[in-house]
């Protein structure tokens, strides 16, 4: 306690800046990619070095694609990021895309990977007439345009009955799911400008939530297939359901599949992330511990915790962060985990929390398994999230 | 949240005090209306001073509200509606979450019925909001008598008693529908929400 009381003192900081500082740092919303500018990440937490696996593949092979598969929250566009900065530092060019903040997922169809990335290497470029029909062409290919029935073609809306409107492959998509032939190859060409004594490789974020792996294969499948044969590499996330898919051939679509499980909470990682957010030494070390323990190892969830005992201990006018007020945190995230869950699916927690095995392939594990209520720390070690396991009292098993 | 509802002061006080582009989720106990709503811009003016945009999204398609948050520098958001959205809706805001990342607060204003939705269809929206902040019977503009005229309604109409209910809750037996949550709200047992 002194010891604080002294350096806010010399510090000249107050109660409310030391905890707005804190917040700041413990924030579970915040981009990755400004969480890595701030410097809160840490490259080596995982001591398999994904990124570095990850970005060897994409250097020495061209035609490789590999996949990306975590739990909500397990750091995977961490991951990804520090594979473009990785590349960056070897002079190969990464563009990362965040798919969901180019087109509504929910209605894409098969060829707006290849449209999205023509349209970042036609940034790029820059202007450049020669390429102006391509680029127009993949501009219609992902936002459809209007057509006469001479098959004349327009952007905007002609106010002539004898007009209709062609779907893009990200918005009012009606055109079948083979990728058109005009966008692939004005896709080569602009590749081929970009090229000319440049690396270029390609990572896909935001794919991993959906639901059906089908639709994960339909949709993306047809894509890096393309980017395959272009000798695009390509690095995506996953799925999770991809993890414990019996059909072979989803597997076998990827040369290497990198699996996040979580980190364990006996080892020092997560104790680093909370000292390097934790400048001001709010957190007393038995409030750290608690933090650790009740995460289950998901980072985002030690960040989510870090913050809300944070929070407890601000609106009780503490000066510090104390066991009790992570207690509480941990029992409000327990009780959201428990939520909407079903007495089958309280059943297979209690099953789980008895050692009694996991079978990944029933949905309803699957449903728990994605939604962090159990936890993967390796292909044959599962456990219920602690948080949870605390508030349905699994914890005595 | 610790113990029984915090008054809305402190939920708004709470919330304000995060960092920005934080998701914050509040849960009243009936379905969210404009008096609710101008009761939060009200005590968020008088401690934070913030511009304050309150969108009703029930029409709303998620990337298409993406696109309009998007468009806002660091103004606080409300988002109300949510009960209207249908399991479809919540799976493609699911998939495009993280479209709706931005840099000024975002409040979903939840009512029990968005509270089970969110659970079930879209967890990964669920992980960046967090614990929710429940907003008392109270604050949800019932006196004590319609509070009890409703306990009394659920009563009857489930035959079983409130500490029954709260105890099928504490013991984890206790499906969460919005009747259940209602229920433990107007019983000071939101900490169970």
């Amino acid at each position: 306690m002194p010891e604080v009381a002294d350096s806010a003192a010399a510090s000249g900081t107050t109660r409310k800046e030391r905890f707005r500082q804190y917040f700041h740092a413990f924030n579970p919303t915040v981009s990755p990619e400004q969480a890595l500018t701030d410097g809160f990440v840490l490259t080596d937490l995982r001591p398999e070095l994904f990124h570095k696996k990850i970005a060897a593949r994409v250097e020495l092979e061209p035609r490789s694609r590999q996949a990306l598969i975590g739990g909500i929250g397990s750091g995977k566009t961490t991951e990804l990021l520090l594979v473009q900065k990785h590349l960056a530092e070897q002079g190969i060019s990464a563009f990362y895309v965040e798919v969901s903040r180019f087109a509504d997922i929910s209605r894409a169809k098969p060829g707006f990977l290849v449209g999205i990335a023509a349209k970042h290497l036609i940034r790029e470029l820059g202007s450049m007439d020669a390429l102006a029909d391509d680029a127009n062409a993949i501009n219609n290919f992902l936002y459809g345009y209007w057509q006469h029935e001479s098959e004349r073609v327009y952007d905007e809306e002609p106010h002539d009955p004898y007009y209709s409107f062609v779907g893009g492959v990200i918005a009012k998509p009606i055109i079948s799911d083979n990728i058109d032939q005009t966008a692939r190859q004005a896709f080569e060409r602009i590749l081929a400008a970009y090229r000319k004594g440049r690396q270029f490789s390609l990572i896909i974020d935001g794919l991993d939530r959906m639901h059906e792996i089908d639709d994960f294969r339909r949709l993306v499948f047809p894509d890096l297939s393309i980017f395959q044969t272009l000798e695009v590499p390509v690095v995506c996330v996953a799925p999770l359901a991809l993890q414990f898919a019996p059909q072979s051939d989803l597997r076998e679509q990827f040369d290497r599949i990198h699996e996040l499980s979580s980190i364990r909470t006996n080892g020092n990682g997560l104790g680093r992330v909370l000292k390097l957010r934790d400048t001001a030494g709010l957190l007393t070390s038995t409030a750290g511990i608690e933090v650790i323990s009740g995460s289950g190892g998901l980072v985002r969830d030690l960040i989510t915790l870090a913050r809300d005992a944070g929070e407890e201990a601000y609106v009780s006018g503490s000066q510090q962060i104390e066991k009790n007020h992570v207690a509480g945190a941990v029992r409000q995230m327990g009780l959201s985990y428990s939520r909407g869950l079903s007495h089958r699916q309280l059943e297979l927690l209690r099953a789980t929390a008895e050692n009694k095995g996991v079978d990944p392939t029933d949905s309803e594990i699957m449903q728990l398994l994605g939604s962090r209520r159990i936890i993967e720390y390796s292909s044959t070690s599962f456990a219920v999230h602690p948080a949870l396991s605390k508030v349905l009292n699994l914890d005595r098993f | 949240m610790i113990g029984s509802e915090p008054q809305l002061f402190e939920v708004v006080r709470r919330g304000g005090n995060r960092a920005p582009g934080s998701w914050i989720g509040i849960v009243s106990l009936t379905e969210p209306d404009e008096i609710l709503i101008n009761e939060i811009r009200s005590e968020a003016e008088t401690q934070f001073n913030p511009r304050l945009l309150a969108i009703d999204i029930r029409e709303t398609e998620p990337f298409a509200l993406a696109r309009e948050m998007n468009k806002l520098d660091n103004e606080w958001v409300l988002l109300h509606g949510f009960e209207h959205w249908t399991p479809a809706r919540w799976h493609a805001a699911e998939l495009n979450r993280n479209s709706w990342l931005r840099g000024g607060l975002n409040w979903f204003l939840l009512s029990p019925a968005a509270v089970s939705n969110i659970a079930r269809y879209a967890p990964n929206v669920k992980s960046l909001i967090g614990s929710y902040l429940v907003i008392g019977p109270d604050q949800s503009q019932m006196s004590a008598e319609e509070c009890e005229t409703r306990l009394t309604q659920l009563r009857e109409h489930y035959g079983m008693s409130d500490d029954q209910i709260i105890a099928a809750a504490e013991n984890h037996e206790l499906e969460m529908t919005p009747h259940m949550v209602e229920w433990l709200i107007l019983s000071d047992r939101g900490d169970l929400v």
